[in-house]
């Protein structure tokens, strides 16, 4: 058998947007924010706020999982964890609904896995990217990084299509918030146990996106 | 029906103030039994439990704070066990305020612990984190099967025209056999982001565990249902009344009674 991808070319894969995984279809929540009224000067603190809050739970979370999966332990232990960390009920439909296309993709690209089997339809999407991130042999930082950069990516690239910004700043942006980036998949890396993931939430997130599913007037599905 | 009201004060600073609730069924039938305990070092306040009323069913009770809280190096701890079977009320005669704490911090725990089908209904009135106060609150429910908790929680960041305080607070349910059912943590301070709580200095909560609000319940606050079962409505508030939600805590003593 030829020799697999180095694990960075597998990250680069993995993080990239134009994988038919639907990410342009989701705004994290920033939709329902510049309807309440966040402007232009609030997109990067609204960034910051999810890599502390609502991301770092995913991150947390996949991590936890992937140790799990490759360990042999049950992974529905951690899907129980982030759901009680992930008290709205609406950001638990769209991870859900993520992980499907994202699982689809997972089940072309590495049909071999064996962990397919055990991450079903209802899996989350933290869950899921952990099965990517053991096919392609990432290491527990790379898959939080992975999580936190995809996460910074989403907002900006729908800041772009909610905002009047120059395409500039918002990169900009993101190569600002890698910092913090950097500091969640350190924080996070070494986590195994479902109990330690952070439950850090973000009650006005949290509220947006329940507000954000009963709106008919949106550009992003969340 | 057996009451039992103990003091213990003792000098050895450093303890915490400890209360202690427990509620169960009477060997031989009839009011159920009720323990109460408030004990900690003589310098410190303590929560004193009050027993209001009791029969066959449950009990109420008032938790009454004695000495001035909260105040820099307090550390409350309060524990409630309710049996099999026994509702357990729990109100508080006025609200608390953490005042500032000149750099040092305080710590408020409450672990409950329902037995199988016991029920708990807690009227937590408003936590005033004033400012300078460094205060981390911890909440721990254990439900056992069929067993139920209605709380409310009114966290008011600052005193009128004031900054908030810091505040760290962890929220933990779990079902039988440990199964998470709701875990939360909520820093927040003078320097958190306005996106954190929208520019809203009250956070209303009205926690259902063990029993989820009816569908057609009235949205006073924004609700969130549990994949195991239970339901938080919460408000983001800039008045103190308008944060209360009191519709859906009615809702609430419902479902858990």
């Amino acid at each position: 058998m030829d020799r697999p991808p180095p694990s960075p070319l597998l990250l680069m894969l993995l993080a990239d947007a134009r994988l038919p995984t639907a990410g342009h279809t989701q705004s994290a929540q920033l939709e329902p924010a510049t309807v309440w009224g966040l402007g232009v000067s609030e997109v990067a603190d609204f960034i910051a706020l999810r890599l502390r809050t609502v991301t770092r739970v995913e991150a947390a979370t996949a991590v936890v999982a992937m140790h799990h999966l490759r360990a042999g332990l049950d992974v529905a232990e951690v899907e129980a964890a982030w759901a009680a960390r992930t008290p709205s009920p609406a950001m638990r439909a769209t991870s859900r609904q993520m992980a499907r296309a994202l699982r689809r993709l997972v089940c072309r690209l590495w049909p071999e896995s064996p962990h397919l089997a055990v991450t079903g339809p209802g899996a989350s999407r933290a869950v899921v990217l952990a099965v990517a991130a053991d096919s392609a042999g990432l290491a527990p930082r790379d898959l939080a990084m992975l999580v936190g950069y995809d996460d910074v990516q989403t907002v900006a690239s729908a800041a772009l299509k909610l905002l009047p910004l120059d395409p500039a700043d918002v990169a900009c942006w993101v190569l600002d918030a890698l910092a913090a980036v950097d500091a969640l998949a350190t924080e996070v890396a070494p986590l195994t146990l479902p109990s330690a993931i952070p439950a850090a939430g973000a009650p006005q997130i949290e509220a947006w996106a329940e507000s954000h599913a009963v709106t008919s007037r949106r550009l992003f599905n969340a | 029906m057996t009451l039992t009201i103990t003091t213990t004060p003792t000098s050895d600073a450093g303890r915490p103030s400890r209360t202690q609730v427990a509620v169960s069924r009477a060997a031989g039938g009839g009011r159920v039994s009720v323990w109460l305990d408030a004990d900690g070092p003589a310098d410190r306040p303590v929560v004193r439990p009050v027993l209001l009323s009791s029969d066959e069913h449950g009990a109420r009770v008032c938790l009454v704070p004695e000495g001035a809280l909260l105040l820099a190096g307090d550390r409350i701890e309060i524990t409630i066990s309710v049996g099999s079977g026994v509702r357990l009320e729990l109100v508080e005669p006025a609200g608390t305020v953490a005042y500032a704490m000149d750099g040092d911090r305080a710590t408020w725990d409450v672990a409950i612990d329902l037995d199988v089908d016991a029920a708990v209904v807690w009227a937590g009135e408003p936590f005033v984190v004033a400012a300078g106060a460094d205060v981390t609150r911890s909440t721990t429910v254990r439900l056992g099967v069929g067993a139920r908790a209605a709380l409310r929680e009114i966290v008011v960041l600052g005193r009128h025209g004031e900054a908030s305080g810091r505040l760290e607070q962890h929220l933990t349910a779990t079902g039988p056999g440990g199964r998470p059912v709701l875990s939360e943590a909520l820093e927040v301070g003078p320097g958190s982001s306005r996106l954190l709580l929208g520019g809203a200095r009250i956070v209303g909560s009205v926690i259902a565990l063990g029993a989820t609000l009816p569908e057609s319940a009235p949205a006073d606050g924004t609700r969130f249902d549990l994949d195991e079962g239970g339901t938080v409505v919460r408000a983001l508030g800039v008045e103190a009344h308008r944060a209360t939600l009191a519709t859906s805590w009615g809702l609430a003593r419902e479902a858990v009674a």
